[in-house]
C-alpha cells in the first residue's frame, strides 16, 4: 500500500514537472561584451558592406524538451550603428535609413519556434524596424554551452537571415543601384543564464 | 551620379505636373478668365500637384501610406491642404484675420504632425511647445509674405524664395539627408518655374499680386526644414534662411522706395544671396574632414 502510494506520488510529480515547461526552459541573457549584431549590405553591386549596432540587448529562452516554449527577443538601438565611417554612420542614421530620431529602436520578438535538427531551431517572429513591423523566419543554431570565467553558465548561438528592406520602408539608393535591396543579418552571441 | 539622375527625373515629373497646370490657361486664353488676366488661383494647385508627381517619381511610389510612417512625408498631404487655402485666398480676397487664422492652423497641422514621433521619444509637453513655436514662427513669416505679395506685383519676391529652397536643399543635403534634401530642390525647381511664368507674364499685362502664392511654398519649406532638424543634422544656420525669405519686403522700405528700380529689385535679391550663401557656405566649411575619400 505505501509503495503505491509512492508510486503515486512519483507519478503525479513527473506530470506536474511534465505539465510546467518553463521550469524546463533556460533563459539566457545576451552578453553585449560576447556578442554582435552586424549587417551586409551590397554596394554599386560590388562588393559587400558591413555594419554593426553597438548597443543591443535581449533574451534567449531554450526549451530543449519542449521547443514550442523557446523564445528570442531582442532590441537594438538605431542610433549605435557603426560602420566604421563616421559620416557614413550619420547619414545612416537620418531619415535616408533608419531615421533613428524618429524610430530610436529595431526590435525582434518571436511567436514560434520549431526543432530544426541537431541545435537548430527555426525560429519566426516579426521585425520591427523603421516604424514598421514585418514577419521574418530565420534558423537559429546554438554553437555551444558551458561554463564562463566567472562560473556562470553560457550558451552560444547564432543566425545569418536575409530580408529586403524596401519592405520596412528603407528604400533610399535601391532603384539607383547605389545599395542593394537585401540586407543580411548576422546575430552572434553568448547569453548568460539567469 | 545615381542621385542626380532620380533627383533630375523627379525634378522633370514634378516641372511637367507642374507645369501642364501653369501653363493651361496661357494655352486657353481668354477662355478661363478675362482676357488677359492670368488665373492665379490656379498657382497654389499647381505648385502642389508639380511636388505630389515628383515626390511619387522620386520614392516609386503613389502616395506614401495614410497615415505616414516617417512623419516627414506628411508633407505630400498637408501640400494640397495648403494649395486649397492659397487658391482660395487668391482667388476670393479673405479679410487679413482670416489669413492670420488660417495661417496659424495649418503651420501648426504641420509642424505638429512633422513633429509627432517627439510625442513619443520627448513627451507631450516638448511636441507642444515645439510645435505651437514653429507654427508662430511661420505664421509670422507667411503673414510678412502675404503682405509683401498683396502689395507687391514683382515676380523677384518668387526668386528669392527659389534661393531659398535651393539653399534648404543644399543645407538638408550637408545634414545627411539626401531623401529631404531632393524634397527642397524639387519645390525649389517648381518656384523657378512659377518665376519663369511670372516674367513671361510680365512682358504682356501687370500681373497685379502674388496672393495667397506663399502657403505651399512656405509650409512645405517649413515641414522639410523641421523634420531636417528635428530628424537629419540640419544646421541652425538655416536660421539665415529666415531674414533672406523676408528680403523682399525691403523694397517697401522708405528709403529704397524712393531709389530706382533696378536697386529697388537688385539690392533685396544680392541680401538674400549673401544670407544663403553664409548658410551654406559656414556649413560647408565647418563640415569634420571626410576620411572616406569623398565617396562613402
Amino acid at each position: 500500500m505505501k509503495s503505491l502510494k509512492s508510486l503515486f506520488a512519483a507519478g503525479l510529480a513527473f506530470g506536474l514537472i511534465a505539465t510546467m515547461p518553463a521550469l524546463a526552459a533556460d533563459k539566457y541573457e545576451i552578453d553585449p561584451i560576447h556578442s554582435h549584431l552586424l549587417f551586409k549590405i551590397k554596394h554599386l553591386g560590388l562588393g559587400y558592406q558591413y555594419g554593426r549596432f553597438n548597443k543591443f540587448s535581449g533574451t534567449v529562452v531554450v526549451d530543449e524538451k519542449n521547443p514550442a516554449n523557446s523564445k528570442v527577443e531582442l532590441k537594438a538601438e538605431t542610433a549605435s550603428v557603426d560602420t566604421n565611417t563616421p559620416k557614413r554612420d550619420d547619414h545612416l542614421r537620418s531619415p535616408d535609413f533608419f531615421n533613428a530620431k524618429q524610430f530610436p529602436t529595431l526590435s525582434f520578438k518571436s511567436s514560434k519556434v520549431e526543432k530544426a535538427g541537431a541545435n537548430a531551431y527555426k525560429v519566426s517572429g516579426t521585425l520591427t524596424m523603421h516604424g514598421v513591423s514585418k514577419p521574418v523566419s530565420f534558423t537559429f543554431h546554438k554553437t555551444g554551452q558551458g561554463k564562463g570565467m566567472q562560473g556562470e553558465f553560457r550558451m552560444g548561438g547564432e543566425t545569418t537571415f536575409t530580408i529586403k528592406r524596401s519592405q520596412w520602408g528603407i528604400t533610399t539608393y535601391i532603384k539607383e543601384g547605389g545599395l542593394s535591396d537585401d540586407v543580411t543579418l548576422i546575430l552572434s552571441f553568448e547569453g548568460i543564464k539567469k | 551620379m545615381a542621385i542626380v539622375q532620380a533627383l533630375i527625373f523627379s525634378l522633370l515629373f514634378a516641372l511637367m505636373g507642374g507645369g501642364f497646370l501653369l501653363g493651361l490657361p496661357l494655352l486657353l486664353r481668354g477662355r478661363l478668365g478675362k482676357r488677359g488676366e492670368y488665373p492665379h488661383w490656379l498657382i497654389p494647385p499647381a505648385l502642389a500637384l508639380g511636388f505630389a508627381l515628383g515626390f511619387s517619381r522620386l520614392f516609386e511610389i503613389w502616395a506614401p501610406p495614410f497615415p505616414p510612417v516617417d512623419s516627414t512625408t506628411w508633407i505630400f498631404y498637408l501640400l494640397p491642404l495648403g494649395a486649397l487655402w492659397g487658391g482660395f485666398q487668391a482667388a476670393k480676397t479673405p479679410p487679413r484675420w482670416l489669413n492670420l487664422a488660417m495661417g496659424l492652423a495649418l503651420s501648426g497641422l504641420s509642424q505638429a504632425l512633422v513633429l509627432s514621433p517627439l510625442r513619443e521619444n520627448a513627451g507631450p509637453t516638448p511636441w507642444l511647445l515645439w510645435s505651437m513655436g514653429l507654427a508662430l514662427l511661420s505664421t509670422a513669416l507667411w503673414t510678412g509674405l502675404e503682405i509683401q505679395a498683396q502689395t507687391d506685383g514683382s515676380v523677384w519676391q518668387i526668386l528669392t524664395g527659389t534661393g531659398v529652397a535651393a539653399a534648404l536643399g543644399a543645407l538638408l543635403m550637408l545634414g545627411h539627408s539626401v531623401v529631404l534634401s531632393q524634397q527642397a530642390l524639387i519645390l525649389a525647381g517648381l518656384l523657378g518655374l512659377v518665376f519663369l511664368l511670372g516674367l513671361l507674364q510680365r512682358r504682356q499685362q501687370d500681373l497685379g499680386d502674388w496672393r495667397g502664392f506663399w502657403a505651399v511654398p512656405l509650409l512645405g519649406l517649413g515641414m522639410l526644414a523641421s523634420g531636417g532638424r528635428f530628424f537629419a543634422d540640419l544646421s541652425p544656420a538655416v536660421l539665415l534662411l529666415l531674414p533672406a525669405l523676408l528680403t523682399p519686403l525691403l523694397s517697401n522700405s522708405p528709403w529704397l522706395a524712393a531709389k530706382p528700380l533696378w536697386l529697388k529689385r537688385g539690392l533685396p535679391l544680392l541680401l538674400s544671396i549673401l544670407l544663403c550663401g553664409l548658410a551654406v557656405g559656414g556649413v560647408y566649411l565647418s563640415q569634420p574632414p571626410d576620411t572616406s575619400g569623398g565617396s562613402y
